[in-house]
């Protein structure tokens, strides 16, 4: 692929609003018959984003693009979530050598910390708070330690004197445990029905809802699951079941079983009937087998894997 | 006079089957190339500034599906500016619906604010998941791209090039990508509960 400076000056006057109608179509006309030409137009759209943020954006051009981009919700955003890395990217800046003495850089939180405690009437407090923490240290170690013992010998005495209530007390939590256990089955007990009968409901707008459980690769026919749907469907939503609930978040990738990914969506939230909703066009769905990895996103740390379903899109 | 807000689909799965053979016989080339032209009215609907430009595309779409039977009789040419066409009719009947409202719509006449960052806790936690998303390296090439102050940028575009033995115009394709890649999975991730790509 290659950048033409003539394409890319037509491009730019065009996301400028600077085009005539019949310009205007006809750059149209070759974006929609040219993947190359379309994919400059997306470059050209991120050069002019990025030139409006780091300011080198020509004034005369960036009152057009304030009137064309900052007007419609979805380049606006491009926009703000440009601006939002750049800030992401100055705030996060590692510390960065200076070779040259004329190049001003905004001293990084480390270098200020750093900064800070060198100098000497910093230092000598530090010092000072230091020490005092020390000492505060091995007299609450000294009072822990003997607190410790105390608690000890007090659950030697309890122990000796209320096991029988212990007993009873294991007793109740087992019955009460069993009386659970029941009642979960209960609850649970429909869902098996409505996968098997393919539990699918489709809604006005043309989506169809089909559930799905995880790890399920064959139902109780013995068959992979089969999905299919009504002739005016425009969308599948498939419910996740069995999803545990300790996650933040949850994004699922729908991939065929050698792998390659058809469609995915990050974001997604358990319901109060506890799965996920994953919604996708029916044009991603052809004929094969398929396997969609639920994961969960905690607070921290990386994306966990947590279900897979199985199914198959037969051939019509 | 037919409604510009969200379109339903409306297709039947007989006009949609057709309309894909048309766009192309094998099934899942079909599928991509569909996207593909989807992908590209919005694009152009939103660079006409029409903010509804995905129902736009989508009411493009059913136009050319319903008619799809008659049209594959005759058309000769590639179907995707038999689309344009009827894009450019879809545009002229939306101007008549903002004509026939009688509110102004909002976007011709609120002042434009400078573009600041989305600080919400919401758009901070998506920029932090999101760029989890992408491969560490590529992760930081994005954020070494954006972290220069105007007039070194270039230089240090010209030194990251340099580094990966690529031109600074390769630099600028890759950065695109990642880029894109990194916006839409924020778009859908503020969104919520949309596809984060379609591969």
């Amino acid at each position: 692929m290659s950048l033409q400076n003539g394409n890319i000056n037509s491009i730019r006057r065009y996301l400028l609003g600077d085009l005539s109608e019949q310009e205007r179509d006809r750059i149209e006309q070759l974006l929609m018959s040219d993947d190359a030409l379309y994919e400059q137009l997306l470059f050209a759209e991120d050069d002019l984003v990025d030139e409006y943020i780091f300011g080198t954006l020509a004034e005369e051009d960036r009152a057009k693009f304030k009137e064309r981009f900052l007007h419609v919700p979805e380049l606006r955003q491009s926009v703000s979530v440009t601006a939002a890395l750049r800030k992401h990217a100055l705030e996060t800046a590692p510390q960065i050598v200076v070779e040259e003495e004329s190049t001003p850089i905004r001293p990084s939180l480390l270098d200020q910390l750093r900064k800070f405690f060198m100098q000497p009437a910093t230092g000598v407090a530090f010092a000072t708070v230091l020490l005092g923490a020390i000492g505060l240290n091995l007299w609450l170690f000294r009072q822990n330690s003997q607190l410790k013992n105390r608690v000890g010998e007090l659950e030697a005495q309890q122990s000796t004197k209320s096991r029988p209530d212990l007993e009873e007390q294991l007793r109740l939590a087992e019955e009460r445990n069993r009386l659970l256990s029941e009642e979960l089955q209960r609850q649970q007990s429909p869902k098996p029905q409505l996968v098997q009968d393919q539990p699918k409901v489709q809604t006005p707008g043309g989506t169809f809802v089909v559930a799905l459980i995880s790890g399920t690769v064959r139902d109780s026919g013995g068959e992979t699951k089969r999905v299919t749907w009504p002739a005016n469907t425009g969308r599948v939503r498939f419910h996740l079941d069995q999803a545990p609930r300790d996650y933040r978040g949850y994004s699922a990738v729908l991939q065929t079983l050698e792998g390659q990914r058809k469609w995915s969506s990050n974001n997604l939230k358990i319901t109060t009937g506890n799965f996920v909703p994953f919604e996708m066009p029916v044009a991603v769905l052809v004929p094969g087998d398929y396997q969609i990895v639920l994961s969960g996103l905690k607070s921290s740390g990386p994306r966990e894997e947590v279900g897979n379903y199985y199914f198959r899109v037969p051939a019509r | 006079m037919e409604t510009t807000s969200r379109t339903t689909w409306i297709l039947t799965q007989e006009a949609f089957d057709e309309l894909l053979t048309w766009l192309n016989s094998d099934r899942e080339t079909a599928a991509k190339k569909y996207e593909d032209i989807r992908n590209k009215l919005i694009r152009i609907f939103v660079h006409r500034g029409c903010p509804p430009a995905e129902d736009l595309a989508d009411k493009t779409i059913n136009k050319v599906a319903r008619k799809v039977h008659e049209i594959k009789g005759y058309y000769v040419g590639d179907p995707a500016l038999y689309f344009c066409g009827v894009a450019r009719n879809v545009y002229a009947e939306y101007l008549k619906t903002l004509v026939e409202v009688p509110v102004v719509p909002e976007i011709t006449s609120a002042p434009v604010p400078e573009e600041e960052p989305d600080d919400s806790v919401a758009a901070h936690n998506c920029l932090d998941s999101c760029l989890q998303t992408l491969k560490p390296k590529d992760r930081e090439l994005l954020l070494t791209y954006y972290r220069e102050e105007r007039g070194a940028k270039i230089d240090l575009h010209k030194e990251m090039s340099r580094r990966l033995g690529i031109s600074v115009n390769a630099l600028r394709i890759v950065v695109c990508r990642l880029r894109a890649s990194f916006k839409k999975c924020m778009q859908n991730c503020i969104k919520t509960d949309q596809p984060e790509t379609n591969q």
